[in-house]
């Protein structure tokens, strides 16, 4: 980001982040978004932008294992956080069983909300394992599809937590642990 | 092996639940010298510029251009109405004044603020009701051809920019035959795309001179490159690439390129490489909006309920749409010719100009606007001679093999079963029970039909390489509808072989084949069928170079499942990789297939040309084929509050054969969110200046999950008539299923509270006020009974 004067404080500020497994340094000026650091910086494009106010929900990530809409979030509220995007959902054991269903039940159109969806739908799995379908559409009610009306989408998070996709549990503990110290 | 009318997976579901799919903003950090455009837009929806001055923008650190629409030095005829930048007067707020390039986002902001405009503010008319008038506030356009003299008008009014008519056997003698008629004026509103993905464009302009576009419209080879030549006729039309990366969503919205010109321009004008990707905000005040229609409509039917008479007059309220002469209300009418049979039809339709940003093709081209009020009539007909909406429909609908309205053949026509579906999954026959809540419930069906146009010519390249793999090029658009998987579907079926054996290169003018574009549904249809043809070419390739091997005729070799099967030869089969030779630098001989050197089997699909219209505005060959479309609802309205719950929602879709029934479902759900969306809640509002004031996604109401039924209450029903001419009896399917909502929801407001919607939204305020009515009416009547 090139910001060469202005009305901004530009003195640059330091974050401590463990994005998707990784730990960064970042040295950022303290106006940027998490939304900015993590697609100009770190270069991880799968965080969308739709509006840049929070009300598509495009741009949704995971801190310490909780959504957020990262056009909102301040890098600085970042430091010292986990951050998860859809890039650090597939590893090498294979896909998270949201991304297998997601395929498998058609709930991918253009695709641009799909990441947002994995992630806000992995959020709430990981708190409730076993929702009702009321629960998941009340979970989603801040993430705009255009595309698909969700039915495919609810589908897909319902198989995901039936376990047709494989364990979901075991990623669970963890992050619920560390998301309990922070916030 | 069958590889059609199967839910493979989407070729692409892999790379977007990774993240791994790139999209317009996703290029950015490939370019380290990226300038950034932005742009100043008229605050007034009609002023004259007095005074614009650039000088302290220009001089500002960062900036490298300042364009105005005077110093641009192009024709801003050649360029689409959504782009022509204001040169002494705007015609909509949110028209470009003028365009900065800067290093920087915040840099080209500043630039922006910096330029100094006055303005005087002039009358404007933000709506049909203002503009179609003798004597409009504002006349949007003087110089439209139609105002010269001796041309003779229907409407003589300045806004009305063009009209069309057509008459099919004779109006007056169809209402004396009629035994009821019905009669009524409705119109819609406007609202906007809101695909996820806002309008983006990047252009590189390259070391060798030539420029490299990457861009989120629609038609890189027919609309994008077409456009760029047209407006630029000093670059060759070899010197500019466009690439189509991944795209979120169109809807319409990007068939037309107002954001690739401007950012060529930039590119142009700075010799650099410039992105230029659109606000939210923008996406509501510059880019285009669906087409208004308002109609008046006036039908007879026999006591049997068969229609005699049909007499339309249709509004197309298309904005600032400057110039523009190609519509005149035929588009929008062209939904009301195709699904009933009437012997007697007149049809008078025009095109009406606004100071709103212009319109362009929303998802139906007009169609969920211009049948709204034709299916709420025909209710009333079946109100009138104690028939149910359904038996009415049915009793009309035209037949496979009989002409529309037009005088055109219909070759498929699903719409009867579509309704009969419809209507059992809502079991429409069951009287919605009341409970004495303040909820009030009810139930309605409606269905429609939209034209395809056989416009536009698609070509594909299939390679069949050495080590078996199959490579499919093409450059139909990809904005998500799951066409790019359907037509991998469609060669994986003629080459009989897995699906995954084939990878489908998609959008880049320099490597993949000629294509219009894929509007109106088109791309399963036209490019499905350039695929077939290709593969087909590229199979009796294959033949004939197997046949020549082994000396025998090329019909006596046969080609599935990666083998050549022979006939009356001692060899039965060959794998087709065999077939190839090895290349050394010692063999080198000219003929035969040669490693390295795929088979290259060129398709290309384009339907028979429209025929003009005759006086009567009818001919035998205009729309090449149609989709169709039932929507049944159940809601539930609330008599405090006005608002429309739906509870139930079944779509059933005429689609043709399925190539991907998953995909297909995908398409009917998704257009049932979206239509209830734009007739429940959706409608952009206008400050006193005339500028979009609820230009947001927070202010301007879409849809969200919430809005939508639960799963067991949505239903979708494929409905096919297999299309004689599309691939395996596929058709395009994607807008008729947006189209019969509106008229289903008001059908059912009006069984549930006994309220008739004359317009769409039907918001609550609307709903509200319906009630009120019909309470002021029922008390006045009860007061002169005592």
């Amino acid at each position: 980001m090139k910001r060469k004067e202005g009305k901004h404080n530009t003195e640059k500020i330091r974050i401590h982040m463990t994005v998707n497994g990784r730990c960064f340094e970042i040295r950022t000026e303290p106006y940027r978004t998490l939304l900015e650091v993590l697609r100009k910086d770190l270069l991880l494009t799968g965080v969308k932008c739709g509006c840049e106010d929070t009300n598509c929900g495009a741009c949704t990530v995971l801190l310490n294992g909780n959504a957020v809409k990262s056009c909102s979030v301040l890098a600085g509220q970042a430091d010292g956080c986990r951050v998860t995007t859809i890039e650090g959902l597939e590893t090498e054991r294979g896909l998270h069983p949201l991304q297998k269903a997601f395929m498998e039940h058609f709930a991918v159109q253009c695709g641009f909300c799909t990441p947002a969806m994995i992630l806000t739908a992995k959020s709430l799995l990981d708190k409730n394992p076993h929702p009702s379908e009321e629960q998941i559409r009340e979970g989603l009610h801040g993430n705009l599809c255009r595309c698909t009306g969700y039915v495919k989408i609810v589908e897909a998070i319902l198989a995901a937590a039936s376990g047709a996709y494989g364990e979901l549990s075991e990623r669970n503990e963890e992050e619920e642990q560390e998301g309990r110290h922070v916030f | 092996m069958k590889m059609t009318g199967k839910d493979y997976i989407r070729i692409d579901a892999y790379e977007k639940v990774t993240g791994r799919a790139e999209y317009m903003g996703d290029l950015v950090h490939k370019f380290p010298d990226l300038l950034y455009v932005k742009g100043l837009r008229s605050p007034y929806a009609h002023a004259r510029i007095l005074r614009l001055d650039i000088q302290k923008a220009s001089r500002l650190s960062g900036v490298r251009a300042v364009v105005t629409g005077e110093n641009a030095g192009v024709d801003w005829g050649k360029f689409p109405q959504q782009s022509r930048m204001a040169v002494t007067e705007t015609l909509w707020a949110g028209q470009t004044v003028a365009l900065v390039a800067a290093e920087s986002l915040e840099e080209a902001k500043r630039a922006i603020e910096a330029i100094e405009v006055e303005y005087e503010p002039l009358e404007h008319v933000l709506t049909w009701q203002e503009s179609f008038c003798e004597r409009p506030k504002s006349v949007v356009d003087p110089k439209l051809p139609i105002h010269q003299p001796g041309k003779p008008m229907h409407f003589p009014y300045p806004n009305v920019a063009g009209e069309f008519v057509q008459q099919k056997g004779e109006i007056e003698k169809g209402f004396l035959e009629a035994a009821v008629t019905v009669e009524g004026e409705f119109w819609t509103e406007k609202r906007v795309h809101s695909q996820l993905e806002r309008a983006a464009a990047l252009c590189a302009y390259e070391k060798d001179g030539k420029f490299t576009m990457w861009c989120n419209g629609c038609g890189i080879h027919g609309v994008v490159k077409k456009a760029l030549a047209a407006a630029f006729p000093q670059i060759p039309y070899s010197d500019i690439r466009v690439i189509s990366p991944y795209t979120g969503g169109s809807f319409g919205n990007r068939n037309i390129p107002y954001v690739e010109l401007p950012c060529f321009l930039m590119a142009l004008k700075t010799k650099g490489t410039v992105f230029y990707e659109f606000t939210r905000e923008e996406m509501f005040t510059a880019a285009p909006t669906n087409w208004v229609c308002a109609t008046k409509i006036k039908l007879g039917a026999d006591a049997e309920g068969r229609l005699t008479a049909k007499e339309l007059r249709l509004i197309e309220e298309l904005g600032a749409a400057a110039g523009n002469e190609a519509y005149t209300g035929r588009l929008s009418g062209s939904s009301t010719a195709n699904t009933y049979s009437v012997p007697n039809v007149s049809f008078l339709g025009c095109s009406l100009l606004t100071n709103t940003v212009p319109a362009g093709p929303y998802r139906g081209l007009g169609t969920p606007d211009a049948i709204f009020g034709l299916e709420l009539l025909m209710n009333e007909l079946a109100e009138k001679l104690h028939m149910s909406p359904l038996e009415i429909r049915l009793k009309n609908i035209i037949l496979r093999g009989e002409e529309d309205d037009y005088g055109e053949e219909i070759t498929s026509i699903g719409v009867a079963q579509c309704l009969q579906q419809a209507a059992e999954a809502v079991e429409l026959s069951v009287p919605c029970v009341q409970d004495g809540s303040e909820w009030l419930y009810g139930k309605g069906i409606a269905c429609c039909g939209k034209q395809n146009g056989p416009n536009g010519r698609s070509e594909a390249d299939v390679l069949i390489h050495h080590d078996g793999s199959i490579e499919v090029r093409v450059s139909c658009d990809n904005h998500g509808m799951g066409v790019s998987t359907a037509l991998v579907q469609i060669a994986a079926e003629e080459l009989s072989v897995e699906p995954k054996q084939i990878r489908l290169v998609i959008g880049d003018t320099d490597r993949t084949p000629f294509d219009n574009f894929s509007a109106s549904s088109s791309g399963l249809y036209r490019t499905g069928g350039a695929v077939r043809i290709a593969c087909r070419d590229a199979k009796r390739q294959l033949q004939e170079e197997a046949a020549r091997m082994f000396g025998i005729p090329a019909e006596l070799a046969e080609i599935r499942e990666n083998r050549v099967y022979l006939r009356g030869t001692y060899v039965k089969s060959v794998p087709i990789c065999e077939l190839f030779r090895p290349l050394s630098m010692f063999e080198q001989d000219v003929w035969g297939l040669k490693q390295g050197t795929p088979v290259r089997g060129h398709g290309v699909f384009c339907p028979a040309q429209a025929v003009p219209w005759d006086e009567k505005g009818r001919t035998p060959r205009m729309w090449n084929w149609f989709q169709y479309a039932a929507s049944a609802v159940e809601i539930a309205v609330n008599q405090k509050t006005g608002q429309i719950k739906i509870l139930k929602i079944a779509n059933a879709g005429d689609t043709g054969s399925p190539i991907n029934p998953k995909i297909v479902e995908g398409q009917l759900e998704g257009a049932a969110h979206m239509a209830l969306g734009f007739t429940v809640q959706e409608q952009l509002l206008y400050d006193e200046n005339g500028k979009v004031k609820n230009a947001s996604l927070g202010d301007y109401r879409l849809p969200l999950i919430l809005d939508m039924p639960v799963n067991e209450n949505v239903k979708v029903c494929i409905c096919p008539d297999p299309l004689p001419d599309g691939p395996y009896g596929a058709k395009g399917m994607s807008e008729s299923v947006v189209s019969a909502v509106g008229a289903a929801v008001a059908g059912a407001l009006y069984d549930a509270a006994g309220i008739k919607a004359d317009h769409y939204p039907m918001t609550a305020e609307m709903v509200l006020r319906l009630l009120e009515e019909k309470k002021a009416v029922h008390d006045e009547k009860e007061r002169r009974q005592t």
